[in-house]
Order: C-alpha cells, then sequence, then structure tokens
C-alpha cells in the first residue's frame, strides 16, 4: 500500500518533497523484497498487491503528505503489532530496522507538515 | 494494547532474569546518551533552532531511561562515564554546533547498534515492543541531527532503508 501511495503521490508533491518520497519509494520497494524473502524463509506465500487502493482524492502537496503520513503509522502499527508473532529473534531485529526507518520517513513526513517531528515512543498512534 | 498503560506498568514490574541481562547494555546506553545530550545543551555551543531540537531529543532521552526504571546521573563523573561507554573522548571538548551534532550523532548510533542486538534476545511482548518503540525514536533523532548538519539533504538524512546503527 505505501508504495502505490507513494508512486500515485510523487507527481502532486512539491519539487523538494518529490525528492524526499522517491527517496522514501525505493526504501519501500527494499522493505518489501525484504519482507518477501523473509517469508519465503519461512517458507510462506507473500499477499499480492491489490490491484487498486482506496486514496481518496488528495488534490494538494499537503494532502499527499497528510496521506503519506498516516499510511507510514499504519505500518508502524502493524510491525509493533507483529513483532512478538515473529520468530526467531533475528526476524524480529530485521524487522524493527524496516520499522526505524519507516519512523525516519514518519518524521521527515511530520516536519515537511509543522508537526513536531520526533516523538519519544513511536507508537504508530498520535 | 494503550502503549502509555503499558509503559508505566513496566516501570513498576520486575523483569526477568533473562530480560534483565538484555536490558542492562541498553540501559547503559541511555544514560550515557541523555547525558551526552545534557552536555552538550550546557556547553552553550548551539544555536537557536539546533537547541530546539536537541532539547527535544533529551528529554525523550529521559523518558526512555525512566521507562525502563532508570535514572540519569548529572556532573563531571557521569560524563566522563558516558564518554567511556559511548567510546567518545570528544565529549569533554566541544567546541563547535558542529562537534556537538556530531558527538550525538555518534552516541545515536551507538544506541541503536545496541537496541539492534537486543531485539532478538527480549522474551517479554511487553519490552520488546517498547523497545521497538524507542529504537524508531532514536532513527528519528539521527534524522533530525542529520538534518542539523546537512540541510535539506534527503539523502544524508534518512541514508538506508534498514535502520540498525553503523560504526
Amino acid at each position: 500500500m505505501a508504495i502505490a501511495a507513494y508512486t500515485a503521490g510523487i507527481p502532486l508533491l512539491d519539487r523538494r518533497s518529490q525528492k524526499a518520497a522517491q527517496q522514501f519509494l525505493n526504501q519501500e520497494l527494499d522493505h518489501a523484497g525484504e519482507l518477501a524473502g523473509l517469508i519465503k524463509q519461512a517458507g510462506g506465500k507473500g499477499i499480492k498487491p491489490a490491484a487498486s487502493y482506496d486514496f481518496g482524492r488528495p488534490r494538494t502537496s499537503t494532502d499527499v503528505k497528510q496521506l503519506l503520513r498516516r499510511i507510514e503509522l499504519m505500518q508502524i502499527t502493524a510491525y509493533l503489532q507483529m513483532l512478538p508473532t515473529l520468530s526467531p529473534g533475528s526476524v524480529r531485529a530485521a524487522v524493527t530496522t524496516v520499522l526505524s526507518n519507516d519512523a525516519q520517513h514518519l518524521a521527515v513526513l511530520r516536519a515537511s507538515l509543522d508537526l513536531e517531528p520526533a516523538a519519544a515512543f513511536v507508537t504508530g498512534l498520535e | 494494547m494503550n502503549p502509555p498503560t503499558t509503559r508505566r506498568g513496566l516501570v513498576t514490574q520486575p523483569f526477568s532474569p533473562a530480560d534483565e541481562g538484555v536490558i542492562a547494555p541498553v540501559l547503559t546506553v541511555e544514560r550515557a546518551l541523555a547525558v551526552s545530550y545534557r552536555h552538550v545543551l550546557d556547553s552553550g555551543a548551539l544555536g537557536h533552532h539546533a537547541r530546539n531540537v536537541v532539547r527535544s531529543s533529551y528529554e525523550h532521552e529521559l523518558a526512555h531511561v525512566r521507562a525502563f526504571g532508570g535514572r540519569v546521573a548529572s556532573g563531571p563523573a557521569a560524563v566522563a562515564a558516558a564518554a567511556k561507554v559511548l567510546s567518545a573522548p570528544a565529549l569533554a571538548s566541544v567546541h563547535s554546533e558542529a562537534d556537538c551534532v556530531r558527538l550525538l550523532l555518534a552516541a545515536e548510533q551507538a544506541a541503536l547498534r545496541a537496541y539492534f542486538k537486543a531485539m532478538s534476545q527480549f522474551s517479554s511482548t511487553r519490552l520488546l515492543q517498547l523497545a521497538a518503540e524507542i529504537m524508531a525514536s532514536e532513527a528519528q533523532h539521527v534524522t533530525l541531527l542529520t538534518e542539523l548538519l546537512y540541510p535539506g539533504d534527503i539523502d544524508k538524512a534518512v541514508p538506508v532503508p534498514f535502520v540498525q546503527g553503523t560504526s
């Protein structure tokens, strides 16, 4: 979902935000590849991306950044909920490196929206 | 699960011996990190914007230490101990804003390495999630501190897709 949102949203962003969003999109693609590898390694089968997602109708750069902020929050929440169910420990550690990168994306997006960028505890809730 | 309630619970409940062994090195680094932030704030070397960024992160570090049931010492002995923990001899001699930020970046990277190592070892679900929340916070600090050194340079502020602390 994050990959689809960044892909669809980048053309609507202001020039400076586009550069950051492109960087984040590339990193989300890396995350997807890593997670797919972990699922395969565990003998599982990954879920295919949906054909489309309903992101509403963001029209401005700010609308898109708000959407991307919400999606980063959703990802962080999902990672935190899933962490205790994962094993072995090395998989938990690997997922946390992804979560921490998404927290960085969130900080940049929040700063660009004039919100406090960082939190003492990144919970996925605001 | 309500995270604030969980965190309040953590400081009053004893950890298992196994988890205490995992927390100890993380808490040591967290304390050193908090002392480093305090030291930098007291140095007078920060401009207005940097001071605001550093102060906010410092308050987060204090919250992290409290979440693990720890306290932060102060004074020259605490600074010396922090320098030893972080292998940061420059702690005693920060002169410019850039010095300060580089020092804090090195300290934050040490914290990220400590959390990354700990993440595979926790047995408590609550500790695992708390540590993940804090590691993500440290990752955000790295981004904000880097932004002070290289304003607007996203390649430097968020350079890698997997954050585990660099040496």
